[in-house]
């Protein structure tokens, strides 16, 4: 006889490589050994350990052909047999998963689990993976080992559980007889401790959704049948990954999520630290998951078999999750790394880098599961008889790669430039960085609203839902513990009330059903009971229905047995009246006259008479529902009832007041005596009856009491099932708000970018130097820290020369085309000429889809550099000059004029002529230091994605106008002037000019482009002003993001 | 002997390759693209920055040395495996090719050389007969998801038809340790020439940082 015995923490390695894994790779099954035999330690890689068996197609099964290792064993100790050795295996497995689904079930949000309540939910503002737990919440006891006392060591626990049952039961699919199971009494009989149901049924009865026979709309327990191993191996899978899951979210939606104090919302840069921590446990929680379902993938079970050859779609979706979720939470690593820690701007490459390395990681990490996941969806079983589960659908090999597109889309952005908003960071926005007029952001935006204002509103309204949000937090969280105190107040109070009653306590049962059933029970069965409770003492109905051992030791119980004891009382008040009854019925004066009894003076009964009414008297005191009312339905108890008046009186004084006059007695003390007693007897009884009824009064009021503690016990559960706190669609609510502000701080977010994006481009400044980052906006978690951020921003460019200060002057320049376009110089006026007007013909274009007449379309790049076009236009003190950029008309200075072109003619009579111009390309500004640097404006609308026609450039600013012909008109002219510009650096690489030859009315005469003398761009500009001096190469140096 | 009569003499050599090919018409290798076209007049040698992508199309167990047919293109759809991007800095000598990965233009493999300061993924070796190549990478170790696993990939191909500085064939990249049995992934690989890099490249590598 072989024996299998469970020693804690010692491993035993059946068959081949790891079959063992099975039968024990927990803390199980540590040993076997033989009667005879001294017992054999077994530690991995014995040799003497491994299992072994016959593979063969005749197996152990009584259906043929079903393939089976037969008598498997091992040289330590022998062949394993179906009593006691697989069934303590199977009873090893099954208290394992027990122990593991019970942390887990208990950690779930459904059905109002106080862990979850305690420690998922309370994540949020306690990350408590090394608070102490209350391993009792979770599961039994002695699920956990000695020391286990913080949630992490808990979870571990389970998790280690979960993951021992399933090898557990992978050996148990591949060598138990099943059949044995499905015949033992003990799996298919009554329930054992613990459970409600029989452990296996004749045939599989598992279903993991049942229909509710009721229809009530509730989803149902799934059935269970612990004698399906490939099913429980599967469960014990998907509990060990669901745990690290549940986790694993939770880690991530507090990274993702909104950073509650509980006053107000937490942000920055110790945030985003924050974010990074939970970012990286969650990650963590998601490789353990992983890392439970993979192991599956190469633990041989010694038939060929691997224990991943039970696994179907369910498993190996959540391997694909585990997988993906890494991933995800490695990206938001690897982003939130590009712009941790950035002090300076030589810091900026150093956290790219990191956050390079971090997209590698998650990149590498995705990509080789990714040849993992599809090979395994392409693999076949290795071994014969193991295709028990499913191969990987295709599906999850290509979600995984959609994930890796996206995490190299997302290291892209980092190495194309771009931010976390997406923004190329080497684009400026065409949008002033304030509004032409103060703006008030309770109103549309008048004027022209800057980004900076535009911004500064899109904070504000932020603050306003983010005040909301708040509120509706502080809502939920007060109504969720309203609800937790209900709970509290029912588990403890009427739960516990209704167990002491009942005998029933909530405690001892699976469920609330189970519960609810037992005290039922119990109300029908003391009920039952309660209808023999007035039989006499000698009938043993009572007793004999209060012996059923369904009847729970509660008081209801107890107050049944008080009630018979009353009932006991008056019994034997019976018998000594029965006694007395003969006594003076049998004496010698039973025919003595009674003058006085009860206080009735008078009466002529005899002796015999009185005690005749007394006898009748008691023995017609009735127990029943409606007392004396049905013994005065029989003429013996009608007498009785004659005296039940004065009985009362009697009752109420003392028995010694019942006085007892006899006449014509022999022995007249004696009978005096007897009736005296005799009278006393009739009081006891009716008092008995009395305290009979009030005894029974308080039995049903017990019992009434007990069934309305547990309707309120069943109402709250209820109520708390129902709660608006409970409905998700409340939390949905809660959950929209934060949505909705999530929405406005990422836009906020982005608007403050561009304005600070857009001020450097306006001030020609480096807001780095003035220790202002732009990269700060990506920490901002909060509308404060966007405010604190557009503030910090105003403050330095306030400050900043360049500033409404400092750009206090206005001039309007003109540039000859011919001189400064053409490089027309020093030539006599006539070669002048004609060379201008061969440089026109050059330039001049015949083309329909322009205009029907030649153009003259020409390209002009204007440089700010020494020797550029502006230092020929500006012949003096050019150095001194900086921040050049064209106006708007009137605006920003009064005088301003914006753009406008005069045409020289030898022509006449042409007065104007249609012109456009476009400014596209880099931009240039000279700096305050003396540095040129340059930009790219582009449409904001661009940048943040929304519509712009394709075939429009968004980098460049195009406006057609009126040209002026020989300056028939003043440039100050509204017509003749463009104020498109405004705002633009006034250099640019990208200029381009066309003139319309053709006549813009009828009846004026089309423009010959080869009359013309020269052109002239008059730009109308804003400048600041400087001292000369040449800067330091590090003042040229721009670098953000 | 200078760089230029280098260059010639290594032309001449592979039309004189090239011409063998073509006149005994050795049959192409299977699966790949035509990738020398008849009238290719230039001989090439594998030296310099090649930058591209593997578009992933099946993946089994195996190894990639194994024949690993391709699945029935009557049986059950293919997952869209999705593409890598590859790059390579090779080295032609007369002992073969060599070089490494460059990290630049892909994601998927780490740091496994650092030359002169600069980074590179594992290390390929192979040959190149003017019309042929056939590379191998080192075999790699790393951890992932709690497992030793190792990787080591394959490029057969040639020259693109009429395409002298692209790089077509075929990509098989063979993972151990992901379960009980090696498996590779099998794609097409697509690479153009990007910038030259010196001869001494294995010793002194220059790195185009553009």
């Amino acid at each position: 006889m072989y024996r299998i015995k469970f020693l804690d923490r010692r491993w035993l390695f059946l068959p081949g490589v790891a079959l063992l894994v099975a039968v024990v790779s927990g803390a199980a099954l540590a040993r076997i050994e033989r009667a005879v035999v001294a017992p054999i330690p077994c530690g991995p890689g014995e040799e003497s350990c491994r299992l072994s068996g016959d593979f063969d197609p005749v197996s152990v099964e009584p259906a043929p052909g079903v393939w089976q290792v037969s008598g498997p064993g091992a040289p330590a100790f022998g062949a394993l047999v179906y009593d006691p050795d697989y069934k303590l295996i199977e009873a090893q497995a099954r208290e394992k998963l027990t122990c593991g689904l019970g942390v887990r079930q208990a950690l779930s949000p459904y059905k109002g689990n106080v862990a979850f309540e305690d420690y998922v939910k309370a994540f949020d503002y306690n990350v408590g993976w090394g608070r102490e737990a209350e391993a009792s919440q979770f599961a039994n006891a002695s699920c956990f080992v000695a020391g286990t006392d913080t949630l992490i060591e808990v979870v571990d626990e389970a998790d280690r559980n979960l993951r021992e049952a399933r090898d557990l039961y992978a050996y148990l699919a591949v060598y138990a007889p099943e059949y044995r199971f499905r015949a033992d009494s003990y799996y298919i009989g009554l329930p054992p401790p613990g459970f409600t149901e029989a452990l296996c049924g004749t045939t599989d009865k598992e279903n993991p959704d049942p229909v509710d026979p009721a229809h009530s709309g509730l989803v149902l327990d799934p059935v269970i049948d612990w004698c399906n191993f490939p099913a429980r191996l599967r469960q014990s899978v998907r509990e060990a990954a669901n745990l690290r899951l549940l986790f694993g979210q939770q880690f991530m939606v507090d990274a993702m999520g909104l950073h509650f104090s509980g006053v107000d919302f937490v942000g920055g840069e110790n945030a985003v630290r924050k974010e990074l921590a939970q970012l990286r446990a969650a990650k963590y929680q998601y490789e353990l998951a992983e890392k439970g379902l993979a192991e599956a993938l190469d633990r041989g079970l010694g038939s060929g078999c691997y224990v991943s050859d039970f696994y179907t779609q369910s498993e190996w979706s959540l391997l694909s999750r585990a997988i993906q979720n890494q991933e995800t939470a490695q990206s938001h690593i690897a982003t939130r790394m590009s712009y941790m820690d950035i002090a300076s701007p030589e810091s900026v490459p150093q956290a790219q880098a990191q956050a390079m390395q971090a997209f590698r990681q998650a990149s590498v990490d995705g990509y080789v599961k990714l040849i993992g996941m599809a090979s395994l969806g392409a693999a076949q079983p290795l071994g014969v008889g193991c295709d028990k589960g499913e191969r990987p659908d295709g599906l999850l090999a290509a979600e995984m790669a959609a994930n890796l597109i996206e995490t190299r889309r997302q290291a892209n952005e980092l190495t194309d430039k771009r931010n976390v908003f997406g923004f190329d960071v080497s684009f400026t926005p065409a949008r002033p960085y304030k509004s032409s007029v103060p703006t008030s952001c309770d109103e549309a935006g008048a004027g022209d609203r800057g980004l900076w204002d535009e911004a500064w509103c899109a904070a504000e309204y932020a603050k306003e839902l983010q005040n909301d949000e708040v509120g509706n937090t502080r809502a939920f969280d007060n109504s969720q513990v309203a609800l937790q105190t209900e709970m509290e107040e029912i588990r403890t109070v009427t739960d516990v009330r209704v167990g002491k009653t009942s005998g029933c306590y909530r405690s001892d049962f699976a469920n609330d059903q189970a519960w609810y059933d037992c005290v039922g029970q119990q109300d029908d069965l003391l009920n039952t009971c309660l209808a023999s409770v007035a039989v006499p003492i000698d009938d043993q109905t009572f007793d004999s229905c209060m012996r059923n051992a369904q009847i729970k030791d509660g008081e209801a119980r107890q107050a049944l047995y008080d009630l018979r004891a009353t009932y006991g009382v008056y019994q034997n008040v019976v018998k000594k009246e029965d006694n007395i009854y003969e006594r003076i019925t049998h004496s010698d004066d039973r025919n003595a006259t009674v003058t006085e009894w009860l206080g009735a003076a008078g009466a002529l009964q005899t002796v015999a008479q009185v005690a005749q009414v007394g006898y009748e008297f008691v023995n017609c005191i009735d127990y029943g529902e409606v007392g004396l009312a049905d013994a005065k339905s029989t003429p013996a108890c009608g007498i009785a009832a004659g005296i039940w008046a004065a009985m009362e009186v009697a009752a109420g004084g003392v028995s010694t007041q019942a006085n007892i006059e006899v006449e014509n007695a022999n022995n007249e003390q004696e009978t005096e005596n007897l009736l005296l007693d005799h009278s006393e007897l009739m009081i006891e009884a009716y008092a008995t009856q009395q305290q009979f009824f009030s005894k029974k009064s308080a039995y049903l009021a017990l019992l009434d009491s007990m069934g309305r503690d547990l309707l309120e016990a069943q109402r709250a559960r209820a109520y708390f099932q129902h709660s608006p706190a409970n409905d998700p669609s409340y939390r949905m609510v809660r959950d929209s708000s934060r949505l909705q502000l999530a929405k406005q701080m990422e836009y906020a977010s982005r608007m403050a970018y561009l304005a600070a994006r857009r001020a450097e481009y306006e001030y020609a400044a480096r807001l780095s130097a003035s220790n202002f980052r732009i990269s700060d906006i990506y920490r901002a978690r909060t509308a404060d820290d966007i405010k604190r951020y557009l503030i910090s921003l105003t403050g330095v460019t306030n400050s900043l020369a360049g500033s409404a200060t400092y750009q206090t002057n206005a001039s309007d320049f003109r540039i000859s085309v011919a001189q400064h376009v053409a490089l027309i110089t020093n030539e006599t006026p006539a070669e002048r000429t004609r060379l201008f007007r061969d440089w026109v013909a050059k330039y001049t274009v015949n083309d329909p889809a322009i205009s029907n007449k030649p153009v003259l379309k020409f390209p002009i790049t204007t440089s700010l550099l020494e020797a550029g076009l502006f230092s020929q236009v500006i012949q003096q003190g050019y150095d001194r000059y900086w921040l050049l950029k064209l106006s708007g008309i009137g605006d920003p200075k009064p005088s301003s004029n914006g753009v406008s072109v005069n045409l020289l003619t030898d022509q006449a009579g042409l007065s104007y002529r249609a012109v456009a111009m476009t400014q596209g390309g880099v931009v240039h500004l000279r700096s305050f230091a003396g540095c040129t640097f340059d930009y790219r404006l582009l449409a904001p609308s661009v940048l943040l994605g929304l519509e712009w026609a394709s075939n429009q450039d968004p980098e460049s600013a195009t406006a057609v106008w009126n040209a002026n012909v020989n300056e028939a008109h003043a440039y100050t002219e509204n017509g003749f002037r463009t104020p498109t510009f405004m705002g633009r650096a006034a250099s640019s690489t990208g200029w381009e000019v066309i003139v319309y030859s053709g006549a813009p009315v009828a009846g004026m005469p089309d423009m010959d482009l080869q009359q013309l003398t020269d052109i002239e761009l008059i730009f109308s500009t804003t400048y600041a002003s400087r001292e000369p001096g040449e800067p330091q190469p590090s003042e040229c140096t721009r670098i953000d993001w | 002997m200078d760089k230029n009569k280098r260059t010639i003499l290594s032309r001449v050599f592979a039309l004189l390759v090239i011409g063998l090919l073509l006149s005994s018409n050795l049959p192409q290798p299977t699966g790949m693209a035509r990738w020398l076209g008849a009238d290719r007049a230039q001989p090439a040698s594998l030296n310099g920055a090649y930058i591209g992508k593997v578009e992933l199309d099946y993946a089994m167990p195996g190894e990639y040395s194994d024949p690993l047919p391709p699945p029935d293109p009557g049986g059950e759809p293919l997952p869209d495996l999705g593409e890598i991007g590859l790059g390579l800095q090779l080295t032609q000598s007369e002992s073969g090719v060599e070089g490494y990965v460059g990290l630049e233009h892909t994601l998927v493999f780490t740091t496994e050389h650092t030359v002169r300061g600069t980074a590179f993924g594992p290390m390929v070796t192979g040959s190149f007969d003017g019309t042929n190549f056939s590379l191998v990478s080192e075999r790699v170790s790393l951890v992932s998801g709690g497992k030793n696993l190792m990787r080591q990939f394959q490029l057969i191909g040639g020259l693109a038809e009429g395409e002298e500085k692209r790089l077509v064939g075929e990509y098989r990249e063979t993972l151990w340790g992901y379960g009980s049995q090696p498996l590779t992934i099998v794609g097409r690989f697509t690479l153009d020439w990007y910038a030259p890099v010196a001869t001494d490249f294995l010793y002194l590598p220059l790195v185009d940082r553009k």
